[in-house]
This record gives structure tokens, sequence and C-alpha cells, in this order.
């Protein structure tokens, strides 16, 4: 039995090196994703917390791209070969979806909002309440925002500003009952402020307009 | 140990590691484990609104996606598919309103405390 040139017998070697290497790198950062040590929690987030619409662009073109490619790669008639020439078209297509994805940034940094960090925060709906007649009550309901995943719900405190005008029914866990005073109110003392505390988030406050 | 075998790991090595990174942010985007928040809404003066642009290029790109790889799966020549025709015409466009009605959005946002101001 003939014996290959050493040359042949390297490139083999180097195969299995590279094969077994970057196998090994790919399952680690795999395995350390399922792990929760390699956080994807904001792989298409932007600094102040909301999901963008490019950075998921350019996330489906990629994977889309890297699967036909590898499709191509195995499916080819004489063999796994790697395809003669990429198009234009695909170059383009990453090229378009890249470039939107840069403006985008371009545009988000023009404005100061868009860069602020997204902090917890309480979400009180309705926002606002104007009573039709004065005997009028109604639910509010909190909810966190930009909280971290999987965290339990925040104990809330609800209370009524001064002049603390009306009386709370708490519904727990997340809703309070607002009930308003009994008797007649002065011109003055029309509104009245609902705020809703939690440790470590943001207040939400409500304007209550009475009849 | 041959070219066979080096080929045969190859393959499965690549379909372990890119279907499981496929398989994995799937998953985390059906379960929460990525953040959504907002991802169809866009921001005026720090304020949310629904963005019906963010709507179209969702719609645009998962469209040209699929077809991409309706045709790498029915390829045989061994060739990289092409793109149906008009895909980038429209991914072009989609990709212009969206960031149309972004720029128009930071434009009211740095423009507006500034009115209010004066």
């Amino acid at each position: 039995m003939p014996t290959p040139p050493v040359g042949q017998s390297l490139a083999l070697a180097a195969g299995y090196v590279i094969v077994g290497f970057v196998g090994l790198v790919g399952l680690i950062i795999i395995w350390r994703i399922w792990q929760e040590k390699i956080n994807i929690n904001m792989l298409i987030s932007e600094p102040n917390g909301d999901a963008s619409m490019s950075r998921l662009q350019l996330l489906i073109f990629t994977v889309v791209i890297a699967m036909s490619l590898f499709l191509v790669i195995i499916g080819g008639p004489h063999g796994p070969a790697f395809p003669a020439t990429i198009p234009d078209q695909i170059l383009t297509l990453l090229g378009i979806s890249g470039t939107s994805y840069l403006v985008s940034k371009g545009i988000q940094f023009s404005d100061p909002a868009g860069l602020k960090k997204a902090v917890p925060a309480l979400v009180v709906t309705p926002a606002t309440f104007a009573q039709a007649t004065p005997a009028d009550t109604q639910v509010f309901t909190a909810a966190a925002a930009n909280a971290a995943p999987g965290a339990p719900a925040p104990p809330l405190q609800w209370s009524l500003e001064a002049p603390a005008l009306g009386s709370l029914t708490p519904l727990p866990p997340d809703r309070v009952r607002y009930n308003p005073p009994s008797g007649p109110v002065s011109a003055m003392e029309k509104t009245v402020t609902l705020r809703v505390t939690s440790p470590g988030f943001e207040d939400a406050v409500v304007k209550i307009t009475l009849a | 140990m041959s070219y066979s075998l080096l080929i045969w790991l190859a393959k499965w090595e690549v379909i372990l590691i890119v279907g499981g990174l496929a398989v994995t942010i799937a998953l985390r985007f059906l379960t929460g484990g990525i953040n959504l928040n907002h991802l169809l809404y866009g921001r005026r003066d720090g304020v949310p609104y629904f963005s019906p642009e963010r709507v179209q290029l969702l719609l645009a790109t998962l469209w040209i996606a699929f077809q991409y790889l309706l045709n790498a799966v029915h390829t045989v020549t061994g060739q990289m598919p092409t793109l149906p025709n008009g895909s980038l015409e429209l991914l072009g466009l989609s990709n212009a309103l969206y960031l149309g009605g972004k720029g128009w959005a930071a434009f009211q946002s740095v423009t507006t405390p500034k009115k209010e101001k004066t």
C-alpha cells in the first residue's frame, strides 16, 4: 500500500485540528448560552432597552445566508464544494441591511433620548383618569418595565399625595381602586396625584381629575 | 483517518453549530429570553408610538428571507441561489421608509423642546 506524500498528510492533520478547534469553540459558546453565562437577552436591543428592527433584520439575513451557503456547499453535484462565486445580489442584500443598521444608529445618536439606558420603572394603566360623575371609582394596574427577565413581580406601595382626597383599596398583587372623597371638594383641589413605588424601580404617578 | 471522514465531521459540526445557534435564538425569541419590547414601536420625545414602517420592514424582511431559503433548499447546481426579481428594490424601499420614519421622529424630538422654550 503506497504511503501518502508528507504534504497531503500534513494538510489532513491540519484539517482535523481546525475542525476540532472550531467545533469545540462553537459548542462551548452554545453551551454557555444555555447555561446563561453568555447573556443574549439584549441581542437585538438598543441602549434604551427597546428592540431594534434593523438589528433583527441583520440577524435574520445573516442566519439565512449562512444556512443557505451551508446547504449549497453540502449539496454540490460533485461532493461538498464552496460555490465558485457569491452572487452580487447577496452582497447587495447584506450591504443594504448593514447600511440601514448604520444609518439607524446615526439617527439614534442624533437624539439624546435614544441613548438613555433603560432603568427599571413602574408603569400604571390607565395613565390618567377624569371622573365623569363625583361617585366614579377607578381601578389602576401597575406593571414593571425594563425589569430583569424572570424577575419576580416587585412589591407595590400605593399612596395619594397631599391633599390626599379620597381613599385607596388595594387589590393585590398589582391593582388598586381609587375611591373619591364623599364630600364636596373646592375648585382648587380638583386634581389628585396617585403614586406607586417599589424598591429598585422608578415611581409612577397618575393624575386624577375630580368631577 | 481520511478526507471523507474529515468532510463528514465538518458537515455535522456545521449542522450542530449553525443549527444549534439558530434553534437557541428561535427558542429564546419564543420564550421571551430575547428582549422584543417595543420592536414595532418608535420613540418621539422619549414616548413610544406604534410604528407602521417597522411592521412593513418586518414583513418585507421575513418574505425575502423565506423566499431565499426556499431557493437554497431547491438548488442543485452547487451555486448560491439568487433572489426573486424585485426583492432588492423592495428591500431598499422598505428600509428607506423605515429610516425615513425613524429620522422624522428623531427630528421632531430634537426640535420640539426648542420650540417650547422660545
